[in-house]
């Protein structure tokens, strides 16, 4: 009797240890999560700052101290880079752990390792891009660079410090809510993290869909909603520029390819993601001191996707933004020069059809000859499951990502994916050269080294310099090559050269007094080399240009409003002629109030105002109805651009594109215009009553920065700020400004002021979690502390942390 | 008394080793103490439950406290619950369930090898 009762409750005890100990559903393990030493309670802070004032490591040098301001930036003061590099790891690690790795574990397709098998195919579509092979062959550039290798494995090092004084209680909250713990920092995380960068900003392409569209619609149609220019095109580089330089001539195939359509295309990123950027030069502004703005618009996130920080150490002393798992600073300022990114879009992914020898998959055609692919398996553990296996077969392009594994109907497709991504570049060595740099001739040199993502490197300097630079590793293409599937099969298809970065494009010193750059089209057709991508920006580079030429006696306020301009130029373009075509006699009172409205309005996507949300839901209506045709097409297409569109509603009014399917009566641009009108009114009524409030804009668009997990009580929603998608101030739901800065360059001094939505600690259990997002929603900004040595003292300093080498 | 002890002992074992070892560590606590300190079960039981769950519910509070209940308001909406003080009840409770068991188990097993008195013949 007394053994039964024994082992029924020793029993009952293990089955209540089973169930809180284990992770059911997802959710965290109870026992684990709720102890009072370790699990959640852990993770809450009453102060912002709880740090000790001495704290000794393991692998330091020796003596650095790191002090905050207000804002929590740190600023580090090392002896050494070594040192510099290695507490830029630790102090990043300390606030932002999770998001480091787990972007990565993202990136490298391993996500199903922690939230299980709803994960595969997200991981699957990961590792069939590639990243990690580019990473792979990143590390190997890096490694030919004694100074870039020192400071990536130093930086490494400081986030394995980190990580190895943690236990479960002090795992970030994240690491305890999905029930998984941290592992080493390799610098090949640091590679992939730069992968994630190029996978973000370089892989929009739309190869696929050009070629299902071009075989559906025609050559004629084709070029009629997807033309590669307009008329009244805006590039980086001013219209008119001449080059001197003798180009690289390419063969282009004769002879004709006949391109598969593809029903379904893999996942692609936000074309939103974007930036703007302006300088000018001394005769442009108040006191003759050279102004550069930049602002990087990508999805906002908390923990946010920039740490700003001041590295200060022999040779270098440089303050600005850093982004969690890469050293250095990535866009900011030293005492000679200032440099900003915005995205240079440019088509360096291109498709390859591939056709295997058999089906063995061991040889694939090129011109007269067989080739050999290589196999990788990739192992996908999964939580809670077996592991899955698949085989991603490589040619010299790169991975075969659609094949009869992966989306390609079976055996239908194989197409292998090439992209600059995949090739060996060591950015950082950009990056740790710029920190450095103290003139043009300095910025030259380090960009020189930088293959990806293209970006429009922006510049200032306190001589008096400004300049844009369109830098990456681009190839050289003939007409056309890589805006539809390439013939694998076929040499002349190949990339045949590169163009050499002294003929990239570049402009300085013009003489309009600025340079500028927000995504557009690079160049006119002056320049030697074929330029092309699917996504070019329309709007904010018209707006920003616009302003710069009225603008004199400009001052860092004036750049700030200019960056938080709220002017919708879209609203310019097409609302005129929506309001024109409208028939206003059949309009009730509340649409007439709507239409009155619409026809007061300044364009200003102001937060408050009723008036911009009718345009949008009347546009969006309009959209939605011109390009109906798109809609329910077995193949995968991409719509035209919203340029585009409002240049054939201005232009051809009565092309059969207006024409609505399955309706008996042939519409037209006016009919449509009539129609959306009150479908846009009928939704936002909708939007209304669902919603309980009116739809002012910031409530309408609802911008929100969400935690990376999408879970609620760490987000912050509806934030009440104005903007909109191709607005200079360019907020939408989930996107916007993730980091504003603008810097004055004097001879005797430099001023930075930046704010971003976010902060810098990414636990939410601190008081300042998302501290900065109202500041960033007014467009306020944050002086920036320089200091020059660690001995300067400043009234924002206002905590000092000494770590030595234990 | 030994009622008293024991639940004033669970608490005192499992602040220490709570400290430093894992969670599970006050089942080992509970057990052993009850062990040691054999009694009616459901007396053992309760010793259990009170003197894990109360030392949990007072942590949860005073770290709480300590934190300004800046993940803790998080943690309710996460779970939607109402109220920290839910979350810091709670806390006591899954502690006290645990505790109460592996007590009540603790002397369960010590029961096994205490030979019951005969009734006295005299008696």
């Amino acid at each position: 009797m007394k053994i039964v009762r024994f082992v029924f409750s020793l029993l009952i005890t293990a089955i209540i240890f089973y169930f809180l100990n284990k992770s059911i559903d997802g959710k965290p393990p109870i026992g684990k999560f709720i102890n009072p030493y370790s699990g959640f309670w852990q993770n809450g802070q009453k102060e912002a700052l709880n740090l000790e004032e001495e704290l000794k490591l393991k692998g330091l040098e020796e003596k650095v101290v790191v002090k905050f301001d207000e804002q929590y930036f740190p600023h580090i003061f090392a002896n050494n880079d070594h040192d510099l590099y290695f507490t830029q790891g630790y102090v990043t690690a300390r606030d932002r752990l999770w998001q480091m790795e787990f972007q990565l574990l993202a990136a490298a397709g391993r996500v199903s390792e922690i939230i299980g098998k709803k994960a595969l195919d997200f991981d699957r579509g990961r590792r069939r891009i590639g990243l990690l092979y580019g990473a792979q062959r990143m590390l190997e550039k890096v490694k030919e660079s004694e100074e870039s290798l020192k400071a990536l494995q130093a930086y490494t090092d400081g986030i394995n410090a980190y990580i190895k004084g943690l236990d479960y209680a002090s795992y970030p909250i994240e690491y305890k809510l999905l029930d998984y713990k941290p592992e080493p920092w390799k610098n090949l995380k640091s590679c992939l993290f730069l992968k994630l960068m190029e996978n973000d900003l370089s892989r929009f392409e739309a190869d696929l869909e050009n070629t299902n569209a071009l075989k559906l619609f025609g050559r004629e149609d084709f070029d009629f909603l997807f033309p590669e220019r307009h008329p009244n095109l805006d590039p980086v580089i001013p219209n008119g520029t001449t080059w001197d330089f003798e180009p690289i001539e390419v063969e282009k195939p004769e002879g004709y390819f006949e391109r598969p359509s593809t029903e379904k295309t893999i996942e692609k990123p936000d074309p939103r993601n974007g930036s703007n950027s302006f300088v000018v030069d001394g005769s442009k502004t108040a006191n003759g001191k050279v102004l550069l703005a930049n602002e990087m618009d990508l999805q906002l996130r908390l923990p946010s996707v920039w740490y700003v920080l001041q590295l200060h150490a022999p040779g270098i002393n440089v303050f600005g933004s850093s982004m969690p798992g890469a050293p250095g600073v990535i866009a900011g300022f030293n005492d000679s020069i200032a440099w900003g990114e915005t995205n240079a879009k440019r088509d360096v992914v291109d498709w390859y059809y591939v056709e295997f020898k058999n089906e063995k998959r061991e040889e694939y055609k090129y011109d007269d000859k067989w080739l050999k692919t290589q196999k990788i398996a990739e192992e996908f553990k999964i939580k809670g499951g077996e592991s899955y296996y698949d085989t991603i077969v490589y040619t010299h392009y790169g991975p075969v990502t659609y094949d009869r594994n992966f989306m390609g109907d079976g055996d239908r497709i194989n197409y292998a994916m090439k992209w600059t991504a995949h090739e060996g570049s060591d950015e950082y060595l950009t990056f740790y050269e710029l920190n450095r740099a103290s003139n043009y001739d300095d910025f030259v040199r380090a960009t020189d080294k930088y293959d990806g993502p293209p970006q429009n490197f922006s510049f200032a300097s306190s001589s008096g310099d400004i300049a844009v630079r369109v830098n990456g590793k681009f190839p050289v293409k003939w007409q056309e090559q890589g805006k539809f599937l390439l013939d694998g099969r076929n040499s002349l298809h190949e990339w045949q050269a590169i163009i050499p970065k002294s003929q990239n494009l570049v402009v300085r010193n013009p003489e309009s007094g600025f340079v500028s750059s927000a995504n557009q089209h690079p160049v006119d057709l002056n320049y030697p080399y074929y330029t092309f991508d699917a996504y070019y920006e329309y709007f904010r580079n018209r707006r920003i240009n616009d302003r710069l030429k009225a603008m004199d006696n400009i001052r860092p306020a004036d750049m700030m409003r200019l960056q938080n301009d709220n002017y919708n130029y879209r609203a310019l373009e097409s609302l005129p002629v929506m309001l024109d075509s409208l028939d206003t006699t059949s309009l009730n009172n509340s649409q007439l109030k709507a239409y009155m409205s619409l026809r007061k309005w300044d364009y200003f996507n102001q937060p408050d105002l009723l008036t911009p949300s009718i345009y949008q839901a009347w546009w969006d209506e309009l959209y939605r109805l011109t390009w109906d045709e798109f809609d329910d097409q077995d193949v995968e297409l991409m719509k035209p651009s919203v340029y585009n569109t409002i240049y054939i509603l201005n232009n051809y009014p009565d092309s059969k594109f207006f024409d609505r399917k399955g309706t008996s009566t042939v519409e037209n641009a006016r009919d449509l215009i009539n129609q959306s009108f009150y479908a846009g009114l009928d939704s936002l009524e909708a939007w209304k009553s669902r919603n309980g409030k009116e739809y002012a804009w910031y409530e309408y668009k609802n911008t929100s920065v969400n935690h990376i997990l999408d879970l609620k009580p760490f987000s912050r929603e509806t934030i009440k700020v104005g903007g909109g998608k191709n607005i200079v101030n360019a907020t939408s739901a989930r996107h916007g400004p993730s980091w504003r800065m603008v810097i004055e360059l004097g001879k005797d001094k430099v001023q930075g002021w930046g704010v971003y939505p976010g902060s810098q600690t990414g636990n939410p259990g601190n008081p300042a979690y998302g501290h900065l997002i109202d500041s960033w929603a007014k467009g306020e900004y944050f002086p920036l502390i320089f200091l020059k040595s660690p001995e300067e003292t400043h009234n924002s300093l206002i905590f000092t942390q000494t770590i030595s080498p234990k | 008394m030994i009622f008293i002890t024991r639940l004033i002992l669970i608490s005192i074992t499992c602040y220490l080793a709570g400290a430093i070892m894992p969670w599970w560590v006050i089942i080992v606590c509970s057990m052993v103490v009850s062990f040691l300190l054999p009694g009616h079960n459901f007396n053992s039981f309760l010793s259990g439950f009170l003197g894990v769950g109360l030392l949990w519910m007072v942590l949860a509070w005073k770290f709480d406290m300590e934190s300004g209940s800046n993940m803790s308001s998080k943690m309710t909406q996460l779970f939607k619950i109402d109220d920290p003080i839910i979350l810091i009840l709670a806390t006591g409770l899954i502690g006290g369930i645990v505790g109460g068991f592996s007590a009540f188990t603790g002397n369960s097993l010590r029961q096994i090898f205490i030979k019951k008195k005969k009734p006295s013949f005299y008696s």
